[in-house]
């Protein structure tokens, strides 16, 4: 059992085995994310990370292992208990049918209402805020069907923050979006698990933003492989370069460091 | 432009009156001419006919809507409707099959309900397959599911001794001619639209699809088959009552939608009453249109239905490509 005086970590995996077909994701991953800790997960295409990200989420069965979520086994917790303290941001979001802004972000307050119960005004000052803090406050009233595919992403994000769950895992987040915005989230998620002290857990594609976003990272090479570690250790030029298959050189003037596809005349 | 969220109420409100004023006209209104229903010289025309026809006809419209929006939930597409997805047509081919098996001594609905099921289940399945949602595959299984069970019914009637021919003509079409219910029906009915009612922000999520549903704390293999069985169910409940009549849950639902919105705690009761009252309506041009002849509502609702699908499906298509 759990006491106060020894904290565990928000989500706990140990000896976790996932695959799809024949092919292996991970092989004895261990790992715990820990109050504060925004973690990246990089890997080349087709490496399985949306099918970590599932497992994690409970929606796909592991192989092998035990997944701990504060504290409890989470095959033993029933899909709304795990909702209240677990969110994920999937790749696609797609609306099957018509709803306005307000009332798709406040589907994020589902799993904590009870089932015979409506919203209260505070479950929409929470929706409302979330749409405000993407800047989506301006569409509250529009179809989400009418939205650009930017818009499309925040709404998706802005219900999962009204969800507003200990731990947020989140399948490539920037999809879709200008720089501006993708700087944008990633200030809001950061400020949310250094403040809150919640943890994340994102897929990503750029590695810069990698080095800025996370404290941790995990990388999967393939064939079950992964390393996982602080970021700071892990995010140099050889790990990259073994990780993505193609020369990756470093970059470092006086304020950052950033990491670049080695062109053919730098082998 | 669906109407803002504090006039949902009056439009509940309105369509409550509509469905009673649907009611009195039924009474007042009929192959006999107009006749006001509390003049005791026509007590019997308008209590013993008219009456029971027309809570048959309410009842059975408010269960087919509802349980097309509930298909439409679990089958995530608009165009799911009891009839076209050959639902209505199993359920009324085992209920006939039953008759002619010397099985009349088993409970109508019950024979109507496995019909039902087994028709849902093939659509489900087959129609799903695996790999995304495809509309057009889950309309073709079920409308070759709905023929195929027409031709059975054809077969069994065919078989079947003449005399009760133009009887059992309704299980193909849908017929309130011989319906009629007690007004106390109209309680359960109440019972059931209310349960799904307060129940609607559960429906609303699982329209999200079943990995947005399930990571929003539903447990969507539980919702799944409850919606099947739950739809199947009501299903069974109206062809017992009138046969297989098209095209309610397609339209009523449809309709209510571009004047409600999608949540489900407004659309199930809104198309339970506005069901009703179209059923109520319907039923009623039937029996006077062409009176003294008597059209099987059916044929009223298949004219208006299939319009409003072609033109769904038309628009659907577009917006897919």
């Amino acid at each position: 059992m759990s006491n106060s005086s020894q904290p565990s970590p928000l989500l706990h995996v140990t000896d976790l085995a996932v695959s799809i077909d024949a092919c292996h994701v991970v092989d004895r991953l261990q790992l715990a994310l820990w109050p504060g800790q925004s973690w990246g997960l990089l890997g080349p295409n087709g490496v399985g990370k949306t099918t970590l990200l599932s497992t994690l989420a409970g929606i796909r069965s592991a192989d092998q292992g035990t997944i701990r979520l504060n504290d409890q086994p989470m095959d033993r917790m029933t899909r709304k208990a795990i909702a209240k303290k677990l969110g994920m941001l999937t790749q696609n979001t797609r609306f099957a049918f018509d709803a306005d802004c307000l009332e798709t972000a406040l589907s994020g307050r589902h799993p904590h209402l009870g089932s015979w119960s409506g919203e209260t005004e505070g479950d929409r000052m929470q929706a409302r805020a979330a749409l405000e803090q993407l800047g989506l406050a301006h569409l509250s009233a529009r179809s989400c069907t009418q939205l650009s595919g930017g818009e499309q992403r925040r709404l998706a994000l802005a219900t999962v923050l009204t969800q507003n769950p200990d731990v947020l895992l989140l399948d490539e987040p920037t999809n879709h979006l200008d720089p501006a915005h993708q700087l944008e989230i990633l200030n809001c998620l950061w400020r949310r698990v250094k403040n809150s002290a919640r943890a994340q857990f994102m897929a990503l594609h750029d590695i810069n933003l990698a080095t800025c976003y996370c404290t941790h990272v995990l990388m999967l090479f393939g064939n079950g492989r992964w390393r996982a570690g602080k970021a700071g250790e892990l995010l140099n030029e050889t790990m990259l370069s073994e990780l993505y298959q193609c020369n990756i050189r470093v970059i470092q003037d006086e304020q950052q460091t950033v990491f670049a596809i080695a062109g053919p005349g730098n082998p | 432009m669906p109407i803002p969220g504090a006039y949902r109420s009056w439009f509940l409100l309105a369509l409550a009156i509509l469905l009673g004023s649907s009611l009195l006209f039924s009474l007042a209104f009929g192959s006999s001419g107009w006749l006001w229903p509390l003049d005791p010289a026509h007590h019997t025309i308008v209590f013993e006919l008219r009456w029971p026809r027309a809570v048959a006809a309410a009842i059975t419209g408010g269960l087919l809507a509802i349980a097309g929006a509930l298909m439409q939930v679990l089958l995530r597409n608009p165009l799911a409707d009891p009839y076209v997805l050959g639902v209505s047509g199993g359920a009324s081919a085992f209920v006939l099959t039953g008759f002619l098996l010397g099985l009349a001594w088993l409970p109508v609905p019950l024979l109507a309900f496995c019909g039902a099921c087994i028709s849902m289940a093939i659509v489900f399945v087959l129609g799903r397959g695996p790999g995304p949602w495809s509309s057009l595959r889950m309309l073709l299984t079920g409308v070759v599911i709905a023929a195929g069970w027409g031709a059975i019914i054809t077969l069994l009637l065919a078989l079947g001794p003449d005399r009760s021919l133009r009887g059992m003509l309704y299980w193909l079409m849908g017929d309130l001619s011989y319906a009629g219910l007690s007004a106390w029906w109209l309680l359960p009915m109440l019972g059931v639209t209310l349960i799904l009612a307060l129940r609607g922000r559960s429906l609303n999520i699982m329209t999200a699809g079943e990995t947005q549903a399930a990571l929003l704390g539903e447990n969507t293999q539980r919702r799944h088959l409850e919606l099947y069985l739950v739809a199947s169910l009501l299903t069974a409940l109206a062809v017992s009552i009138a046969g297989s009549i098209g095209f309610v849950g397609l339209v009523v639902p449809h309709l209510v939608r571009l004047i409600i919105s999608n949540d489900h705690r407004w659309l199930i009761p809104a198309s339970a009453l506005f069901g009703a009252s179209f059923l109520v309506l319907a039923d009623t041009l039937a029996r006077t249109v062409l009176s003294p002849r008597q059209l099987p509502v059916g044929v009223v609702t298949a004219i208006i239905g299939v319009v409003l699908f072609l033109i769904l499906l038309y628009r659907s298509g577009r917006h897919v490509a």
